[in-house]
């Protein structure tokens, strides 16, 4: 029928550009979200103009198509990586993508925090700092955890397009295979192995954030 | 210890211009329980929240310690806030921390030790009864519960003062008491101011040595809290008491009782007694050296955290000079007259 070895690498490539995407993107997007929700006007670090910037710049972004955002910033890609094409290469515009989405979703998580629990610690003379580190991130940590792993599941779907720069994985496998030479038993194999996948990150997510729950 | 002079807030919102406290003024002494009731609204929570700058004042000194914290830096502020308990009516503990660490919380603020926070939280875990509930988190705990690990959290970093904003609103009858009970034992033990903000006649009668009335943003009175009962100044205090300690009088009575004496008219007195002048046969003397007849149709006792209050509400028979000096007798015996009309 075909080879098992036709997907071994495509697979690898897809885990290689979702996770260390979704890795670039918490490192940005958690302190983008954590900015996002105090710099607004009433909490503990108000900057008005900081927080309508980022706001704007945050839904900006997020209004942008991934394919023409991936083409878009090609000079910049080349910039970071050093080379446009290739599954490395897409990881930037994956990223890009991701930032902004973590951001929205982690403020909105935040947000779920009783105020009264960010008072008690001011009126106990914790610094800002001390706020989100002793209080912001753990009380949301079961949220963030939620949604670190929906950015995932959407960088597999993102994952699929950055075939189109010759990014590989798993959707460029069965564009290549199902779409341009009809071979469906391929296609249909890749979707079963991306619908695993998904369902794996969502477990998985699932019981960190589960366990964590109080 | 706590000084706020001519202290003013007012919150914009887009229905228009609120309010909230208007020139407050109030001097809290070191080591008093200090309460501050009113009626929803009132300005109360706002009122405790800017004496630990949770909220600005527009206008007005807040004096701690005869600092004035409003020209506070921040860092000065958190110093500040570090020696300065509070208490909220929801709790606000972390839910995702045990009862022991939320009661270290302060303490790491503060960069302590796990040894040092080990060896100041033990007291005061034992002082609020929660030996056994250390490593429980907060949602499996009463609202009692909650509370107590909310006062140890806010002893935890030795403060001189404690806030407590409707501390036991949110709780029953009994659950509060033991909270309030736990309150005047910390005041006692330490010496630590407490103010408490309030909407409950209960928790002025059972913990404050002195009470401020708050009234639309304002200080209607302020006394201690023998006097704010027995000899309240304004109308308005006299309704609010009178409501608050169910001591209206019968409806039958009040209709038929005239504002001012008249022919043959029946006076109505309200009684009240403190401490020793309870112990004496007031009543029985009346009636025997002053051959009054004395009706009682209401009478309660309030304990007050110093002193047992008697209230006793009689109607009086006798000749108007009889009567007269049966009103002199009981003032000369401590006692406090008050006529409330003539039937
Ligand atoms: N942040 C705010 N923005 C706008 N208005 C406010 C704000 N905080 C309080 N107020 C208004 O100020 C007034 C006093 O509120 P406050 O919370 O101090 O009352 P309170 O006496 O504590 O009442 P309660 O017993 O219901 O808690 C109210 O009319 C309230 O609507
Ligand atoms: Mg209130």
């Amino acid at each position: 029928m075909f080879e098992i070895n036709l997907f071994i690498e495509p697979f690898f490539q897809t885990l290689y550009m979702v996770f260390v995407s979704g890795f670039f993107a918490t490192v940005f997007g958690l302190p983008l979200g954590i900015l996002l929700f105090i710099t607004q006007s009433q909490h503990i670090l108000p900057k008005p103009h900081l927080y309508r910037g980022l706001s704007l710049l945050v839904s900006g972004l997020r209004s942008i198509p991934f394919i023409i955002l991936m083409i878009a910033i090609i000079p910049f890609t080349r910039l970071i990586v050093g080379t446009s094409i290739g599954t490395t290469a897409s990881i930037v515009p994956l990223t890009l993508c991701a930032i902004p989405f973590l951001g929205k979703v982690i403020q909105t998580t935040l947000q779920e925090i009783p105020f009264g629990l960010i008072e008690a610690s001011q009126s106990m003379g914790a610094s800002t700092q001390q706020i989100i580190l002793k209080i912001l991130i753990p009380e949301s940590l079961p949220g963030i955890i939620h949604a670190i792993t929906l950015t995932l599941i959407n960088l597999v779907a993102y994952s699929a397009m950055a075939g189109a720069i010759g990014g590989g994985g798993l959707g460029d496998l069965a564009i290549r295979y199902g779409y341009q030479r009809f071979d469906t038993n391929v296609m249909f194999f890749t979707v079963v192995i991306l619908i695993v996948l998904v369902q794996v990150i969502q477990y998985l997510g699932e019981q960190c954030a589960k366990r964590l729950k109080r | 210890m706590i000084q706020l002079k001519n202290l003013s807030k007012t919150f914009s919102t887009r229905a228009g211009k609120i309010t909230a406290l208007q020139k407050i003024n109030l001097h809290i002494h070191p080591g008093e329980i200090f309460g501050v009731i009113g009626q929803s609204g009132a300005g109360k929570s706002t009122l405790i929240r800017c004496v630990n700058l949770l909220e600005r004042p527009d206008e007005g000194e807040i004096l701690i310690k005869n600092k004035n914290i409003l020209k506070f830096s921040s860092s000065e502020l958190c110093k500040l806030r570090h020696h300065m308990g509070m208490i909220f009516q929801h709790f606000n503990l972390l839910s995702s921390r045990n009862v022991y660490d939320n009661i270290a919380l302060p303490l790491e603020l503060l960069n302590y030790s796990s040894q040092e926070i080990k060896k100041t939280i033990e007291p005061l875990i034992e002082l609020t009864g929660l030996e056994n509930k250390t490593q429980a988190f907060p949602r499996q705990l009463s609202g009692g519960q909650k509370q107590r690990v909310a006062v140890a959290r806010a002893l935890a970093s030795n403060p001189d003062i404690i806030l407590c904003d409707e501390a036991t609103s949110a709780l029953d009858i009994q659950t509060s008491h033991a909270i309030l009970a736990l309150l005047r034992d910390i005041n006692k033990k330490w010496g630590i101011t407490i103010l408490v903000i309030t909407h409950q006649m209960d928790v002025v009668k059972n913990l404050c040595d002195r009470v401020a009335l708050l009234s639309h943003g304002e200080i209607l009175e302020c006394a201690s809290v023998v006097d704010f009962f027995t000899r309240p100044k304004t109308e308005k205090a006299k309704k609010l008491i009178e409501t608050l300690l169910h001591r209206e009088l019968p409806d039958k009575l009040t209709q038929r009782m005239q504002a001012s004496s008249f022919a043959s008219a029946t006076p109505v007195w309200r009684i009240f007694f403190k401490g020793q002048s309870a112990e004496t046969p007031l009543i029985s003397v009346l009636i025997q050296t002053f051959h009054l007849e004395i009706n009682i149709f209401q009478g309660n006792i309030e304990n007050l955290k110093d002193e047992t209050l008697g209230i006793l509400d009689v109607t009086v028979k006798g000749t108007e000079e009889n009567i007269k000096k049966g009103m002199a007798y009981l003032r000369e015996k401590g006692a406090q007259v008050e006529v409330m009309g003539y039937v």
